[in-house]
């Protein structure tokens, strides 16, 4: 009974950690998103679970890990639409914030994003409309498409001048008129996991980023 | 305390418990020498890593990497980080020069061609935690209840062109958990022995080759990242690192049932998934 008792206090001392150990897996570690925060923070956030600092101070400078699930699991999808779509919050608002800022508010924006995957590309493209409507643009669900003729040509070019060159046949075929202006997102190597931005305003083409 | 009892006696004193007991204290320091350290990857390190270090991505890339001595990190420190990084992006085809402030490394020669791109690592230490308490219980207990050391740091990375326009930043944050003691070190033994996996297992230097693994891909996906953003954003201006090596190891095979993807051109490959890893990457 001696011996166990050390055992028992082990195994409950590494249930609370979310490192690899006893009883958590390394797989179960590695999808976890951790942040160290101080005790006030954390106390902040989780007045229950996490007591209030000491009103006279404290000698040891305590602080507390917080951690969340990831909401897929390790392996359920490919690595870069993991990684495409896990910030996809973060970096469809950066390019949306970047082209905010360049366009005038009577513009009708229409979004289209080249991705590889389609499904993954619907999710940017729904997600930069959405976060556009909020910023108060006026927004079109139409996706502007080319002739096959001219698509066919464009796949052929580097995207140096294919971009530049779709934006001119959007206004000189009239699929975009003047005051739409179009949003295209798009990854241009297989290794890339952050997403380019340009945006095509009157016949123009403007990278973003 | 049952074992000495039926080793020693009650009565018995304690000088002549010694040449019993020594056996069993030698076992005893001999297990207790086992160690057993996790790797955590807290913040960006465990993001999964696209591109392949193993390949050439970096053909030709001048690349400046600046390890700029801390609190946490001393100049020696900092000199082995960047000799690390630099046979990594050697290995990547980058012509590399160091720059490590307060070290033996010789500067960079200010009349040769400017870099194309300029990484600066610093690291911070977030927390360190090593209980005095700890240690004693763990030595009352004859080392079944273990000591914990842990430390948890950030290697924060910023890059920029030559002209310090800023390309891309981030903060790699990674926590090392050390258990000291026999009852944590033979509880994880033997699961590794017996319950699980090769890469699940928790004894031995796996955690080196982990995070190894995790820096070295992030440190080559933020710079891959910094490279194509300063092309997009000079207009493309020095040709694609378009390696056809890298950009077949990084794709998979072709679904003839999948979707094609719509319009616009800059697919010159079929939908990735994440290429294997370097097997031995360089240990940092």
């Amino acid at each position: 009974m001696k011996a166990a008792a050390p055992i028992a206090l082990l195994l409950a001392a590494c249930a609370y950690d979310p490192a690899p150990g006893i009883t958590m897996s390394k797989a179960a570690s590695r999808n976890l998103e951790c942040n160290r925060i101080s005790q006030a923070e954390a106390h902040q956030r989780y007045p229950g679970r996490v007591p209030d600092l000491p009103p006279r101070g404290s000698y040891s400078n305590i602080d507390a890990l917080v951690c969340s699930t990831k909401i897929s699991q390790p392996g359920d999808r490919p690595a870069r639409d993991d990684v495409v779509l896990t910030s996809m919050r973060e970096s469809v608002g950066e390019i949306t914030r970047l082209a905010n800022a360049l366009v005038p508010r009577t513009a009708v924006w229409h979004v289209d994003t080249f991705y590889p995957e389609q499904l993954v590309a619907q999710k940017l493209s729904v997600a930069a409309r959405t976060d556009l409507a909020e910023r108060g643009h006026k927004v079109s669900d139409r996706v502007p498409v080319l002739a096959p003729g001219d698509i066919a040509v464009l796949a052929r070019l580097e995207p140096k001048k294919a971009y530049p060159l779709a934006c001119a046949r959007y206004f000189k075929e009239k699929v975009l008129t003047d005051p739409d202006a179009f949003l295209g997102m798009m990854i241009m190597d297989a290794r890339e996991t952050d997403l380019h931005a340009g945006i095509c305003v009157r016949g123009e083409w403007k990278w973003l980023k | 305390m049952r074992a000495q009892t039926l080793l020693c006696g009650d009565v018995a004193p304690m000088a002549r418990c010694i040449p019993t007991r020594l056996p069993l204290l030698l076992v005893l320091a001999f297990c207790a020498t086992g160690c057993v350290t996790v790797y955590q990857p807290l913040v960006s390190l465990q993001r999964p890593a696209v591109i392949n270090p193993d390949h050439n991505n970096f053909e030709g890339l001048k690349l400046l990497l600046k390890c700029l001595p801390t609190d946490y990190t001393d100049s020696g420190d900092s000199e082995i980080l960047c000799q690390n990084l630099r046979t990594l992006f050697d290995n990547q085809g980058a012509q590399v020069e160091l720059e490590v402030p307060d070290s033996d490394v010789p500067k960079p020669d200010e009349e040769a061609a400017k870099p194309d791109l300029i990484v600066e690592l610093t690291s911070r230490q977030l927390h360190s935690e090593n209980s005095a308490l700890q240690w004693a219980l763990c030595y009352a207990s004859f080392t079944l209840i273990p000591a914990v050391t842990e430390a948890t740091f950030a290697q924060d990375v910023i890059l920029r062109d030559t002209d310090g326009f800023l390309l891309g930043q981030d903060s790699l944050q990674g926590r090392f958990v050390r258990y000291f003691g026999l009852g944590y070190w033979a509880i994880n033994g033997l699961m590794d022995l017996i319950v699980r996996d090769k890469s699940e297992q928790l004894t031995g230097s796996a955690q080196k080759e982990e995070f190894s693994r995790d820096f070295y891909g992030q440190l080559s996906q933020l710079v891959f990242h910094a490279r194509m953003k300063q092309l997009v954003l000079r207009n493309f201006d020095a040709p694609m690192p378009n390696s056809a090596e890298a950009v077949k190891a990084a794709a998979p095979k072709e679904d003839p049932n999948a979707p094609m993807v719509p319009l616009l051109p800059g697919f010159p490959f079929p939908p990735p998934t994440a290429p294997p890893l370097p097997k031995n990457p360089a240990k940092l």
